[in-house]
């Protein structure tokens, strides 16, 4: 996983899964780069091709520091797979997901 | 074909991986991808292998998260079989278990937990978690998906997709032989509720069916008792008699997965890794291989517990036997419930019936009319607590303008009460040359009842009054009866009079006392029972003999109409007890002299 911080965003790639293994890990290396002058998270979801409900959760928390701070979270490219689980669970209302 | 010939075809076209894996998220998580190379050579598509591996790795993570700590060190099992038309999963975890919800809802969309559920439901066609007391099973099935058949010109490929055809639509044919023999077995059972059947031989059969249906070789059945306290067995199958297995009770601490089952409301397996244990009273049933123990409930309230066996060690129940040993034995309590309710309702109607004909019986008892015996004058009443009570009076001309008065409680009340009162009273009729010695007369009646009333330890209480109208006397005697009570207008305290021998019934040669009184002109007396006296307030306050005594002063002066004084009595009485419902019978008899 690569974390590049430019000014008021961040970039997520390099992440191939976000489950129960790896979602701790992925939270606190975020919130760690996360400033408060951050306003876009854009997470390349492009080679994740399996995401669980932990995995989901920690976007969650994620999307919840963004929130008060008018920031957002951005999914880029998810597979038809990820997409389709996202949009199961809502969460497409309320993040951005690209294209 | 039958349920047997079934499940041998259902086994002999599934393949089947068992893994163990430690309990640990990456472990579980490598465990879930082995599964989904393993569908993938089943010919899962890329979608089905997707949502497998989803399901598998929600299921598998919570056996993480919730194990027990003292559980964490054994394993997270995952065992999947695969079929023609279906996958089935099956995922073993040590956590302490949870009631798996009717209804799973999402979690609001902020909340960072709470979805697993959801997704595990939402991509599989049937979910089971299976609670045990040492560890959880949660069964996962789902159908496959319909692969389009691709036109192979070789004919040998040709030859074993026919054969692969073939045994898929026997194993469609088979499953659904039995699915069938299932539905016949509930819809004859249906057919048969509302009709008066014998709950025993209902259940026989029912127990039959299932342990064919499931390849069950035993079966146990017992019903909670009526005292709530223990489990009787009705039924132990095949063939022995339910004495075989002495009740067990609820509260002892003996080892009982049928206890444990009613208990805990959860299903109990056995197996030769968790075998029963040797004093476990099913034992004697069922001393090896796997079984599985069920209480069942209806309305929330215990009915009883059922339990399968099967001899094989090696063959462990499916989910789908524990579900029908489940659909067949919750069915079973309803039915067990509703003969209950038929039978409690028979018997009320035919109680109510009978103690109405006892009612008008008694009633008949009573005097149609008050003999006149002026210048006396008698007004009574008589109210039963019940529909039919213990008290009565009686009111006998005597000849010569003599009355005998007779006032009498017997013990209880009901219909047996009444019996006795009925017999009191025609013993004493049966008397008339002793009606002007009450002493001897209660003497007589106590040897001729004595036998009958001793012999089902009954007693009666009877004061008899010869009323003489010549000379305003009354000679009265009693038999551990309340005292008469007796008011004169010169006197402003009423008084209580006479003296009392043993109950009728209690001592065969019991003697008895008599008192000659004169009434003077405008005094009164009063018989009565203790069911007036004893009437309580709304503190609890007993009227007593003191406030009775009062009462007839106060109705002596109010008035010379002797019904208006009874009336006034029975009022006051009222006003005291602040309406409350009548507890024990209450009959009076009062007596005025109009001179």
């Amino acid at each position: 996983m690569n974390i590049v911080v430019d000014h008021d965003r961040m970039r997520v790639t390099g992440l191939d899964r976000l489950g129960a293994s790896n979602c701790t890990e992925f939270k606190q290396m975020l919130k760690l780069h996360l400033n408060e002058s951050c306003q876009l998270v854009e997470v390349d979801c492009a080679l994740i091709r399996f995401i669980d409900s932990d995995g989901l959760g920690a976007l969650i928390s994620i999307h919840k520091w963004l929130a008060p701070r008018a920031g957002k979270l951005r999914l880029r490219e998810p597979l038809p797979v990820v997409r389709q689980l996202l949009r199961l669970l809502h969460f497409d209302e309320i993040f951005e997901i690209t294209p | 074909m039958n349920a047997n010939a079934t499940s041998a075809l259902r086994r002999d076209f599934r393949s089947s991986l068992r893994l163990e894996s430690p309990c640990e998220f990456s472990a579980v998580r490598s465990a879930t991808l082995q599964v989904r190379d393993w569908l993938a050579e089943k010919g899962l598509s890329e979608a089905e292998l997707g949502g497998w591996e989803l399901a598998l790795v929600e299921a598998a993570n919570n056996a993480v998260k919730y194990v027990t700590a003292e559980k964490r060190n054994l394993p997270v099992v995952i065992e999947i079989s695969a079929g023609e038309r279906d996958v089935e999963a099956r995922i073993t975890d040590h956590t302490a278990g949870f009631e798996w919800p009717e209804e799973i809802d999402l979690p609001d969309v902020e909340s960072e937990n709470g979805r697993g559920l959801f997704l595990i439901k939402s991509l599989t066609d049937n979910v089971a978690y299976l609670r045990n007391s040492h560890q959880n099973v949660m069964v996962l099935q789902r159908a496959r998906a319909k692969v389009e058949k691709e036109l192979v010109p070789d004919s040998g490929r040709l030859q074993a997709k026919l054969a692969e055809a073939e045994a898929a639509l026997n194993d469609m044919t088979a499953e659904l032989a039995s699915s069938y023999e299932s539905l016949v077995a509930m819809f004859r059972y249906s057919a048969e509720l509302g009709a008066h059947t014998d709950v025993k031989d209902f259940s026989q059969r029912l127990l039959r069916d299932l342990m064919q249906i499931a390849e069950a070789d035993c079966a146990v059945l017992r019903l909670l008792s009526t005292d709530g306290k223990k489990l009787e067995t009705l039924l132990v199958l095949p063939d022995h008699a339910p004495a075989i297995l002495p009740p067990v009770a609820l509260a002892e601490n003996k080892p009982s997965v049928e206890i444990g089952a009613a208990r805990n409301r959860q299903d109990i397996w056995f197996d030769p890794d968790e075998p029963l244990d040797k004093y476990d009273p099913l034992y004697a049933v069922m001393p090896v291989g796997n079984g599985i123990c069920h209480a069942f409930f209806v309305a929330n309230q215990l009915v009883g517990t059922a339990a399968l066996g099967r001899f094989a060690a090696e063959k462990p129940f499916t989910a789908a036997q524990v579900n029908l040993l489940h659909t067949f034995i919750d069915f079973l309590a309803i039915q067990i419930v509703n003969a209950r309710l038929l039978d409690e309702r028979t018997a009320t109607r035919v109680t109510r019936r009978e103690l109405q004909i006892a009612a008008d019986i008694q009633r008949s008892l009573l005097p149609e009319s008050v003999p006149a015996c002026l210048p006396l004058e008698l007004s009574a009443a008589c109210q039963s607590a019940l529909q039919v009570g213990g008290d009565f009076y009686d009111l006998i001309p005597a000849g010569d303008g003599a009355v005998l008065l007779v006032i009498a409680d017997v013990m209880g009340k009901g219909v047996p009460a009444a019996l006795f009162a009925a017999v009191l009273r025609s013993t004493i009729r049966s008397m008339p040359q002793l009606f002007s010695q009450p002493a001897e007369l209660l003497e007589a009646a106590n040897r001729t009842l004595y036998p009958d009333l001793s012999r089902v330890d009954m007693f009666a209480t009877a004061q008899v009054v010869y009323l003489d109208s010549r000379g305003a006397k009354l000679v009265s005697a009693s038999a551990g009866h309340c005292p008469l009570l007796f008011w004169q207008p010169s006197k402003a305290e009423a008084s209580a009079i006479g003296q009392s021998g043993f109950p009728l019934g209690i001592e065969v040669s019991a003697k008895y006392y008599q008192t000659a009184t004169v009434l003077p002109p405008g005094s009164a007396a009063l018989l009565y029972t203790d069911g007036l006296s004893e009437m309580r307030n709304a503190a609890g306050e007993m009227l007593g003999e003191k406030r009775l005594l009062e009462l007839l002063a106060r109705a002596g002066a109010q008035t010379t109409d002797t019904h208006a004084a009874r009336h006034f009595l029975l009022g006051r009485i009222a006003d005291y007890c602040g309406n409350a419902p009548l507890t024990d019978d209450q009959t009076l008899i009062l007596i005025r002299n109009t001179a």
